[in-house]
């Protein structure tokens, strides 16, 4: 049920109008300013102008109010003097200061008229505009916001861009409940990018009378397995800081995910070339099962291995399947060798193999590197993302570029992250699933297939991967708690019958219901038998509307909320009808009843246009 | 690297079944082998031990797969950073 870019993002039954001076004179109603959010009853419908009245006798005005509240007179005598009465003395001189005066004085002639959405509003804006005493008419618009993030270094994260983080975080910037192990060489645990994301780790590794390769040592923390996963390479702190750096913390780089958690787990040691002191990550599968166990039975979502080898091993194959059968995802790179024989553990069925793409979205090859390396290719390749020159956290508090699968491989993750962050109920396999669905198809050939063995599914698309995760579920705001919290669901009323279990309280300041069905719960999956007061969801409209894949489950959760409010108003009109409401309730009853009309014509337009 | 490590599944206790888990020992260190991992927790056990040559490593793993109490075994193998 697409929305696409065309979307009229208008506000449904939302006007705002400008007067000149003339026409706010020929205002006789008093007009209060917003915000109107359940205070319907007590906002006027008409100007107590004649010829604004008419302009909007069709409409069915619910109510008109001014969008400010009221402004000081900052209008400037001749002698350049202020003759605001709110500001009796000051002296105004600056020729700034006059148009200062100019734009408060059209503010306060601003109003927003709420109509009938079923009114024709392009007929609206043309019969206020030919009213000499309007200067300007235009419809209300949802606005959005736009994330990006204040760390230094993200300008030159370019891989974060290419799969549409900005987009994605409009959404979802990540849940901390949601842990990413990173099955590496460990993390550095006291980057200031990184520590406050990090969870507790494990250090796998055990070579215990394991020689290393020829001409080359191990050092540092390579015999017993502890739980002190430092890194000694600075490979697992960069993919770390890819995933889950600090971001939006004014320094260094900023991650795919900003508040996920990391697990470091430390599979690999630090190994020495005698020659040059050239430095790199190895160690077994033995480890690496170790691990991913660890992981997998400590709250890891989603396991990020950005390593790999030749062999297949049982113990690795059985860990995975164990892994994937508690519900992880596990992500692991292609390998650098440009070559089409598999690496494990990337090549076992239940890993999502990543590839390596370049700036301009061709696989990295020898060819385009001056042979320096290559994504590997194959028929278990998944997906891809950016892998070439990836600013990230480096180890001893740093920063560095570094390419490779194994810099792709975490772009990924961090996308698993920010689905899971956006529907905890889903699985690794579903997470997958996603991730493959919502790639965008690549291929260096038009007659190429997708999946190929060069790109798999495509490129991934963090925007695209969380809209099609998100449940968006009608939210009602709990009051009566001393800090406002919003429930995650509707009370569920299948029908009027199930009105009485709702206690019905109307104490003249606020309506309240209390829950007599259990278990109400609320995000974090707080339980509840507390009186709540009910309050529709029209914030969340233009998030909701803005879905560019309005799912069956969105709409099913329109039309539960929809009838769970019929099922109030019905309750509530009949209470009235018998003379059982306050004032108050009244008031509110008639802003339940405008609520209702505002969410019925969103579900209209979203059940409509697909 | 490590291709005279080896890896092998325990299944058994080796309080409930000490006869079994000593011949294993028995075979790995008649091979010249060293540094056996011992069984912790419950089974099964993934454990690992290290022969002097890949090529005894090859056999003690033939033995081992034909021995009472012992899963799957094999060599274990190298892994990198990429």
């Amino acid at each position: 049920m697409p929305l696409g870019s065309d979307f009229d993002n208008r506000v449904p039954g939302e006007l705002l109008v400008k007067l000149s001076r003339s026409g706010e004179m020929s205002i006789t109603e008093s007009i209060p300013s917003g915000p109107i959010r359940r205070v319907f009853g007590e906002l006027p419908t008409s100007f107590g102008s004649v010829d604004l009245d008419k302009a909007i006798e069709e409409l069915e005005v619910m109510s008109i109010s001014k969008v400010h509240s009221s402004m000081p007179n900052l209008l400037m005598s001749e002698t350049g003097e202020s003759i605001s009465e709110e500001l009796p003395g000051i002296v105004l001189r600056r020729p700034g200061q006059t148009r200062m005066a100019t734009i408060a004085e059209e503010m306060n002639s601003t109003y927003r008229i709420r109509f009938k959405t079923d009114k024709d509003m392009d007929e609206a804006v043309k019969k206020l505009s030919s009213v000499e005493l309007v200067t300007e008419v235009s419809p209300n618009y949802f606005r959005f916001a736009f994330v990006i993030p204040n760390d230094p270094m993200f300008s030159i994260e370019w891989g974060l861009a290419k799969i549409n983080c900005p987009d994605a975080w409009n959404r979802t910037i990540g849940s901390a409940s949601v842990v990413v192990a990173v099955v590496d060489t460990g993390v550095d645990l006291d980057h200031p990018d990184l520590q406050a994301n990090l969870v507790a780790g494990y250090d796998a590794v055990d070579l215990v009378g394991v020689t290393p390769r020829p001409g080359w040592r191990f050092e540092g923390d390579f015999l017993t397995r502890d739980n002190d996963p430092q890194d000694e390479v600075g490979h697992g702190t960069h993919v770390a800081g890819t995933i889950a750096a600090l971001t939006d913390n004014a320094t260094g780089v900023a991650g795919v995910t900003w508040n996920c958690k990391l697990m470091p787990v430390k599979v690999l040691a630090r190994m020495v070339r005698n020659l040059d002191g050239a430095v790199t990550g190895t160690g077994t599968g033995v480890d690496i099962a170790a691990g991913i166990r660890y992981a997998a039975d400590h709250g890891a979502h989603i396991i990020n291995m950005s390593l790999g080898g030749p062999n297949d091993t049982f113990v690795e194959r059985d860990a995975i399947s164990y892994a994937v059968g508690k519900g992880c995802i596990v992500i692991a790179a292609m390998g650098n060798d440009d070559i089409s024989s598999p690496s494990y553990p990337a090549a076992y069925p239940d890993v999502v193999a990543v590839g390596a793409i370049n700036q301009s979205e061709q696989r990295v090859s020898k060819a385009n590197t001056g042979g320096a390396w290559g994504s590997n290719t194959g028929p278990h390749i998944d997906v891809v993302a950016p892998g070439i020159s990836i600013r990230s956290t480096n180890w001893d508090n740093t920063y560095s570029n570094k390419s490779g699968t194994s810099m792709a491989t975490p772009h990924v993750s961090g996308v698993a992250a920010l689905i899971k962050s956006c529907n905890s109920n889903l699985t690794g396999t579903q997470i997958a699933q996603i991730l493959r669905d919502t790639a965008r198809a690549l291929k260096d050939n038009p007659a190429d297939p997708v999946p190929n063995n060069q790109y798999g599914y495509g490129l991934i698309d963090a925007k695209a991967a969380v809209s099609r995760a998100c449940i968006i579920k009608l939210k009602f705001r709990d009051d009566t708690s001393p800090k406002t919290k919003f429930m995650d669901d509707t009370p569920k009323l299948k029908s009027r019958d199930d009105i009485p279990k709702l206690k019905f309280v109307d104490d003249g300041q606020k309506m309240k219901f209390r829950d007599d069905i259990p278990r109400l719960r609320s995000e974090g999956d707080r339980k509840t038998s507390a009186p709540f007061v009910l309050a529709t969801p029209h914030h969340f409209a233009p998030w909701i509307t803005s879905h560019p894949a309005i799912s069956q489950e969105i709409v099913r959760n329109y039309e539960e909320g929809l009838a769970s409010l019929e099922s109030i108003i019905a309750f509530l009109e009949e209470l009235n009808q018998q003379g059982g409401l306050t004032e108050t309730g009244v008031q509110q009853l008639e802003s339940l009843r405008q609520e209702y009309q505002v969410l019925f014509s969103e579900y209209q337009r979203i059940t409509l246009e697909g | 690297m490590p291709t005279q490590r080896i890896v092998f599944e325990f299944l058994e206790n080796p309080e409930k079944e000490p006869g079994k888990w000593a011949k294993i020992k028995r075979i790995i260190l008649d091979s010249g082998g060293s540094h056996i991992s011992e069984p912790k927790g419950s089974p099964p056990y993934i454990l690992t031990a290290v022969l002097p040559s890949e090529a005894l490593a090859r056999e003690v793993i033939k033995l081992l797969r034909t021995t009472s109490g012992v899963g799957q075994a094999d060599l274990d193998v190298t892994r990198e950073a990429f």
